[in-house]
């Protein structure tokens, strides 16, 4: 059980540390999954496994970034067994616009995210962990299985992508890399 | 520190602040604009990727059963669920980061049941699958914290919030089989399609082969059996009526002396095959009383010339090994041949 300020952390006090934590695990599947329902598998199986292992938490710090870990393994695992139906990119776009145009940050960044929806799996990834999970470019590395280099040029290409579709790109001071 | 591995570094992490990277910046003004250029790239994408979640959820419908909790349907949900191993090591106290989530979750926990993202798919399922949320065990093996009552539950609840119970546990989701049924019906469909095309073209194709031509296989079966041309000798009546006996059919008067005679398996049948001695040489003669042929046909194969005419019961061929005429012999057979019954 993890350690709370004042000692060991009931389970009720661990249930509700992990149901705030919620809406994080929602956003972060949704932009692995690119779908709200497999989103909300993924965050449910996520909670189911996070309980079911509560005795073994030791470092609340260390919790977020643990059930963050765990969403993107749920989300491979579920891909993996079930293997979904595969649509097109901008089927998916598309289907997801209700919920982006829902959200009231304006056409700008309804554009950006309709481009982060439409990167390529190993560009998105990394961006995601990065920039919504916080990860650093080691431990997106350890998650992912590749280098450190290997991480940094997967968020470079995806940020270049990302300024090109989303229309950067006069901006840009030269040729990068 | 190059330009090329600045910029690098700098996509890969805006926020990098290695000193080599600030010396490099220091000196080099294009590289520090790309830098604020990133960095304002990543302040949007922050800005994007921090979806309102709750805002993006489909509407609840009304009347749907609301959420207590949603730590009692996790608890409630791991009890019920078989165990399995985590997916992941837990943290231990080695681990050190930062915590407290980035957005709207505030560590002092915020009443769960106000959320609607939890209550809208409890809802959902509800309607998708009413058995199934009516079925879920509410509080089998749930712990202590999650089976408290509900005054207990009170400092992390609202007071008015419900017990814990059928309705209010968030059943385990699945994909609705109506929409898992959507996209393997075409497939399945195109499979059944394709394999029945599949099987139309070979039976097409097998009908229409081209069929092995009668006399190339009168042929094919002459020259199986090459002594019988040597003959010389007219064979025994008894045997000669037993050959033609076996398909059913005997010779009358007329024919010129048989040397040969045998009764041969061709086409699923046994049929009469002699041998008789024209005065032109030796001529064979295959009675087919189950091959019919609309009128008479001369043929050349392999060597042999031939001649398919029809009888009264079948065809009867008619071939030589060296270029003679066949219409006598032929006539003679057809004429002599009588049905024995």
């Amino acid at each position: 059980m993890i350690e709370s300020g004042r000692g060991e952390a009931t389970e009720e006090q661990l249930a509700r540390l992990l149901e705030s934590f919620r809406p994080d695990l929602m956003r972060f599947a949704f932009w692995l999954a690119r779908d709200r329902a497999v989103a909300e598998d993924v965050v449910q199986e996520t909670m189911l496994r996070a309980w079911r292992a509560r005795s073994e938490l030791r470092n609340s710090a260390a919790l977020r970034p643990w059930l963050l870990t765990i969403v993107r393994r749920e989300n491979a695992r579920l891909h993996e067994r079930k293997r979904l139906p595969t649509v097109d990119l901008d089927d998916i776009v598309e289907s997801q616009d209700i919920g982006l145009a829902l959200n009231d940050a304006g056409p700008e960044i309804a554009d950006l995210r309709r481009a982060i929806l439409a990167l390529p799996d190993e560009y998105r990834e990394p961006i995601v962990l990065q920039v919504l999970g916080g990860f650093s470019t080691g431990e997106i590395a350890k998650e992912l299985g590749l280098t450190v280099p290997a991480v940094l040029t997967r968020l470079f290409r995806a940020r270049n992508k990302l300024r090109e579709m989303y229309g950067l790109d006069e901006a840009s001071p030269g040729e990068a890399p | 520190m190059t330009c090329e591995e600045a910029r690098e570094l700098i996509g890969g992490d805006p926020e990098a602040t290695s000193a080599e990277l600030l010396s490099h910046l220091a000196t080099c003004p294009e590289c520090q604009e790309f830098r604020e250029q990133m960095l304002a790239l990543n302040a949007k994408l922050r800005q994007a990727l921090e979806l309102d979640w709750q805002k993006i959820q489909p509407t609840a419908p009304p009347g749907a059963a609301p959420l207590t909790a949603s730590s009692d349907g996790v608890a409630a949900r791991a009890g019920a669920e078989r165990a399995v191993p985590p997916a992941v090591v837990p943290p231990t106290a080695d681990i050190s980061r930062t915590t407290a989530p980035t957005s709207a979750a505030p560590t002092s926990a915020a009443p769960p049941s106000a959320a609607p993202g939890p209550a809208a798919a409890a809802a959902r399922d509800a309607a998708r699958a009413p058995e199934r949320a009516a079925s879920a065990e509410p509080i089998a093996g749930q712990p202590a914290a999650a089976q408290s009552a509900p005054g207990q539950q009170s400092a992390a609840q609202p007071s008015a919030a419900p017990a814990v119970g059928r309705s209010n546990v968030t059943p385990f989701r699945r994909k609705p089989p109506a929409a898992v049924a959507k996209h393997q019906r075409p497939r399945l469909f195109a499979f059944g399609v394709s394999v029945a095309a599949a099987l139309l073209v070979a039976f097409t194709l097998w009908l229409s082969r081209p069929p092995e031509s009668l006399a190339a296989e009168i042929v094919t079966h002459v020259q199986g059996e090459p002594n019988s041309w040597q003959q010389t000798q007219p064979v025994p009546g008894d045997r000669l009526n037993a050959v033609l006996r076996k398909s059913g059919v005997k010779l009358g008067q007329g024919m010129q002396p048989i040397v040969y005679a045998s009764s041969c398996w061709f086409r699923g049948h046994f049929v009469p095959h002699f041998v008789v001695m024209t005065n032109n040489g030796p001529v064979t003669v295959m009675v087919l009383l189950h091959e019919n042929v609309p009128a008479a046909q001369q043929f050349n194969e392999e060597g042999f010339s031939g001649l398919l005419v029809p009888a009264r019961a079948g065809s009867v061929a008619v071939l030589s090994r060296t270029p003679m005429s066949l219409e006598q012999p032929a006539s003679d057979v057809v004429k002599a041949l009588q049905s024995a019954k």
